[in-house]
């Protein structure tokens, strides 16, 4: 149902009702919208091995933490 | 390792670039990419020369770059942010509008001042610049791939029109026959939205007794009561330049379709022109605004040199220039109303039998002349829009107002013409001034109940004809049926005429003809 909903929007311009020429407000907003999730997504892609190197280097200075 | 090497960016061009072509891609059916070509290029020089001088004032390449899309993405938003705020804020206010000077100002106010809180950002090195970039790289490209599947789903689409040509091809080409050594210019005339004329007196207090009798003075019949076949401009005119229903295209459509390919399609290919073409007529066109009804197979196509088309003004509407741009939107489409009043009779002096289309966005929205000829300038951002769309941000009292001004301006420059062409014609023309369909103060978009059809389908509807025999024309003429008297009477066709019936359609579902003859019809 979201890729469906997704397709359409997408596609929404093809689709528009408007006679007279539609900004396609909505589809836009949307398109950055997803364009911006997905570079996001591409960002932590390529920083996932010092994402991961964070999260590991944490745990194993559990140990030596004082507080423990 | 990510940090090792800076990125290629390519953002800057990108974010300047995809606003236009999604504009275009929304439109497709409506526009030619031609005209998308000029402003695409300059919003690329625009973000080159912005990127290089914002490099010189930072010294530093990646944060200019980040400063440059942020502009463009903020600057081609900006537009697109209005809608979606009234729509939020509807529920609090329900009369909201943010057409006015102020709301917009505000929201640029807004908008610039993020932009320069991310300048101080990048300078005070608040923020990792390295990983910006390469989250605008990775938006870049998806939206680079949103544009990819929109174009594909476009080229599809296209595909299926030409499946679809069944039904443009339903409309057999002209074959008359018989004596058309007489060929008569003719000037096909359409006042968008000029209602008729017991319409306009009961619900817009507008009285045109003068300007109909100056035209049965100079010898036009004027079809007294005359409805339009459809309710929107681009069914009307594929109707009446085919001089037949609609009936076999919405056939070969799914019944909700929107795609409005077809009807543009035969508005610009329509078979009427086709036929005077290959009779040695010139086809004449003027600018409208209107992609649609400025014609590919024109032969002389006319207008103002300097003229905003309409996908640029959809595209100042999406930017900030809307604010500094707005007169300068209505000076333009006022310009080409009144370009193609007074070039009208230009044609007379062309050699040989001309076919003029005239298509004049006017006494329809926006109102941009007082009934005087003075300049107006509508308190509201520019649209060529009607109906409900309108007078939700007019108010319906100042349609009222506006339409009748005007209709009055419309009527006594149309005199001024129609004279000149009458007298500078060497021999005797055919004319046809038509309403395509009438005013929509009264116009629901989403509802027939809520709509007053008599108002939208009322129509002025006049001819005159050479010989001035008018035995073939009756009151209730519709549009269907003018040609079909036309090519009948002059080219030795023999077009049966059609029962006039007249068709309302949802902007929703324009392919839904809903009957409304019965209700139309003048008691």
């Amino acid at each position: 149902m979201v890729v469906f909903s997704g397709s359409v929007v997408l596609a929404g311009g093809l689709l528009s009702p408007a006679l007279y020429l539609d900004p396609g407000s909505g589809s836009y907003l949307i398109q950055l919208l997803l364009a911006a999730v997905l570079g996001g997504a591409f960002v932590i892609k390529m920083y996932w091995q010092k994402i991961k190197d964070f999260f590991k280097n944490r745990g194993a200075k559990k140990p030596d933490d004082p507080a423990m | 390792m990510p940090e090792s090497r800076p990125p290629v960016i390519f953002h800057p061009f990108v974010v300047a670039f995809f606003p236009l072509l999604s504009l275009y891609l929304h439109n497709a059916g409506k526009l030619y990419f031609s005209e998308v070509v000029p402003p695409l290029l300059l919003a690329l020089l625009l973000s080159a020369a912005f990127w290089w001088i914002t490099t010189r004032l930072l010294k530093d390449v990646q944060k200019a770059a980040i400063v440059t899309t942020a502009f463009f993405a903020l600057f081609f938003t900006y537009g697109h942010l209005l809608p979606l705020l009234e729509r939020s804020l509807r529920g609090l206010w329900p009369a909201l509008t943010l057409d006015s000077t102020g709301a917009l100002a505000l929201l640029l106010g807004c908008l610039v001042g993020f932009w320069l809180l991310l300048i101080w950002l990048l300078v005070r090195a608040v923020l990792n610049f390295r990983v910006i970039n390469q989250f605008l790289n990775g938006f870049a490209i998806a939206l680079i791939i949103i544009l990819a599947y929109r174009f594909g789903a476009f080229v599809r689409y296209r595909e299926m029109l030409w499946r679809q040509a069944d039904a443009v091809a339903a409309y057999e080409p002209v074959t008359a026959v018989g004596n058309v050594s007489v060929r008569p210019d003719i000037y096909y005339i359409v006042v968008d939205g000029y209602g008729r004329a017991d319409v306009l007196l009961d619900l817009y207090d507008l009285d045109t007794t003068d300007f109909l009798g100056f035209l049965r003075e100079r010898g036009f019949y004027t079809a007294r009561q005359s409805n339009a076949n459809y309710n929107i401009t681009l069914l009307s005119l594929a109707s009446t330049l085919n001089f037949d229903y609609l009936d076999p295209v919405a056939a070969q459509l799914d019944p909700d379709s929107t795609n409005p390919l077809p009807v543009f399609n035969l508005i610009q290919h329509n078979r009427l022109m086709q036929y005077f073409q290959a009779q040695g007529y010139t086809v004449v066109n003027f600018a409208t605004g209107y992609t649609a009804t400025e014609l590919a197979i024109a032969d002389v196509k006319r207008g103002p040199t300097s003229s905003l088309s309409a996908f640029e003004n959809a595209l100042i509407n999406t930017t900030p220039l809307r604010l500094f741009l707005s007169r300068k939107q209505f000076d333009s489409h006022r310009d080409k109303i009144l370009y193609t009043l007074e070039h009208l009779p230009d044609a007379t002096q062309i050699e040989g039998p001309v076919f003029v289309f005239a298509h004049i966005v006017a006494p329809h929205p926006p109102f941009v002349l007082a009934a005087d000829g003075t300049a107006l300038y509508p308190d509201m951002g520019f649209v060529i829009d009607d109906g409900d769309a309108l007078t939700h941000r007019l108010s319906r009292e100042a349609y009222l107002r506006g339409y009748r001004e005007q209709a009055q301006f419309m009527s006594r420059s149309l005199e001024q013409a129609l004279s000149q062409i009458l007298a500078q014609s060497s021999s005797p023309p055919i004319i046809i001034l038509q309403g395509d369909h009438g005013p929509g103060a009264y116009l629901d978009w989403e509802s027939l109940e809520n709509s007053n059809v008599r108002e939208r389908l009322g129509i002025l509807n006049a001819y005159y004809f050479p010989d001035q025999e008018y035995s073939a024309l009756y009151p209730t003429i519709s549009p269907v049926n003018s040609f079909r008297v036309v090519l009948n009477q002059y080219f030795g066709a023999a077009y049966p005429l059609l029962e006039d019936r007249n068709y309302f359609a949802l902007m929703a579902q324009p392919y839904r003809f809903m009957e409304v003859t019965q209700q139309v019809l003048v008691p």
